[in-house]
């Protein structure tokens, strides 16, 4: 590969800025941004200027001598967990880095990482409906606990693919997927009173932790994007809230409290 | 034994805990049986350090945990050309404190009824709970981070095992 394919900042630029805004949307902690978007830029003779926000991204290409040859902005609607992309992306930038791939070669192969399908809905939800089962199994529930733990995750994360189709707020999605996930185990306990419900009820509505956040927000305050890793753990904890809200919300609706 | 083959099926279940979470965030294919091993090691350090004579509670015992995947997320990222938080971030989170949470939650709303003879009981539980699903949720996180920047490289491929360049 010529390394000089790459010095047309005006190419070189909305490439970055591309790759930069599908890690955010993914995902990705912000010195992963960085570290990725810094090794692609390294193959041209560009000096590179990035700042990750919680929802933004920015970058300038400059030469040599201090002129700014590209400028560039991008903003993400909301984040969404893909680690295909963050994976993908991160295997390109090594790729363009040790000069495997061109320039045309690596715009293509980043379409096809942002094209890449998610799986197949049906197998995720009985995938994760065995997680849920398996979070009732390790925080002490018993077999019949374990089922109506699979078949209330089932219910509730069939309902969040339903409302992420209609754009709802995040939010609103956990808050009513939690909702959806506990009236099932509400409705078990009115059938089956004799049966314990306490470790089901609460395993349920762990498909909603905000799990890729929280463990993001605590990376980005350690590296120093402290406005990044604070906004990460707010949003985790509306998540959490949002989860505790759903719950309290069936414990009303089935009359426990 | 008992004690051995309840740590061993606790652990097996967390690891489909974890694949449920790698697959929900969408890790590629030939990442998923390393986030199953990445749940089962979280499992076995967990319960082996919490249901053995090591005692060792739960906040350290998650805190151990999420280390151990957290170091061994990076060989398995230098072989398999992916970032290690694709293994260790689903394989931690079977560690989550779920059932804390819940009971932290029901406790704030049992405080907010009139004062009854339980309420000290039920505010000191509360505040127990609360504390133990705060650090440990902190342990997890922390743990993870931990390995990679004590190794302080940017990237896993720049660190080197053994002779091979």
């Amino acid at each position: 590969m010529e390394t000089s394919e790459w010095n047309d900042a005006k190419q070189m630029g909305p490439f970055l800025l591309n790759a930069a805004v599908a890690l955010l949307r993914s995902g990705a902690s912000s010195d992963r941004i960085r570290i990725n978007v810094e090794r692609l830029a390294a193959v041209s003779q560009h000096t590179l200027q990035i700042s990750v926000s919680p929802l933004a991204i920015a970058l300038s290409l400059t030469d040599v001598s201090g002129h700014i040859l590209y400028n560039g902005t991008g903003t993400i609607p909301a984040q969404g967990v893909n680690f295909q992309v963050v994976s993908g992306i991160s295997h390109l930038s090594w790729d363009v880095c040790e000069g495997k791939v061109g320039e045309t070669e690596s715009w293509e192969k980043l379409k096809e990482i942002l094209a890449k399908p998610h799986y197949n809905r049906w197998l995720l939800l009985l995938v994760v409906s065995i997680a849920g089962a398996a979070f009732c199994y390790t925080f002490g529930g018993n077999a019949s606990e374990m089922m109506i733990g699979f078949f209330a995750t089932f219910f509730g994360l069939f309902c969040k693919q339903e409302l992420v189709k209609h754009s709802y707020n995040t939010y609103i999605i956990t808050y009513v997927s939690a909702v959806t996930a506990g009236i099932f185990v509400g409705f078990m306990h009115l059938i089956f009173p004799q049966l314990k419900m306490e470790h089901a009820f609460s395993t349920c509505v762990l498909f909603l932790v905000p799990g890729v956040p929280l463990i993001n927000s605590i990376t980005d305050l350690i590296e120093g994007y402290t406005l990044n890793g604070v906004a990460r753990g707010v949003s985790a904890f509306l998540h959490a809230l949002a989860i505790a809200s759903g719950l309290v919300t069936v414990l009303f609706l089935f009359n426990i409290i | 034994m008992e004690i051995a083959l309840s740590i061993l099926a606790k652990a097996f279940w967390c690891g489909f805990a974890a694949l449920g979470f790698g697959m929900l965030f969408n890790a590629p294919v030939r990442a998923l049986h390393f986030i199953w091993i990445g749940g089962f090691l979280a499992g076995i350090i967990k319960f082996g350090l919490m249901l053995t004579a090591l005692d060792g509670g739960i906040v350290f015992s998650s805190f151990a945990a999420s280390v151990g995947v957290g170091i061994a997320s990076i060989p398995v990222a230098h072989r398999s050309h992916v970032p290690p938080v694709i293994f260790s971030i689903p394989a931690v989170i079977p560690l989550v404190p779920g059932a804390f949470a819940y009971k932290t939650m029901m406790g704030f709303m049992k405080l907010t009824s009139a004062e009854t003879e339980s309420y000290a009981q039920t505010l000191g539980d509360t505040f127990h709970n609360g504390s133990l699903t705060l650090f440990i949720i902190i342990a997890i996180s922390l743990g993870v981070a931990i390995p990679m920047h004590v190794l302080r490289k940017a990237s896993v491929k720049k660190i080197r095992f053994g002779g091979r360049g």
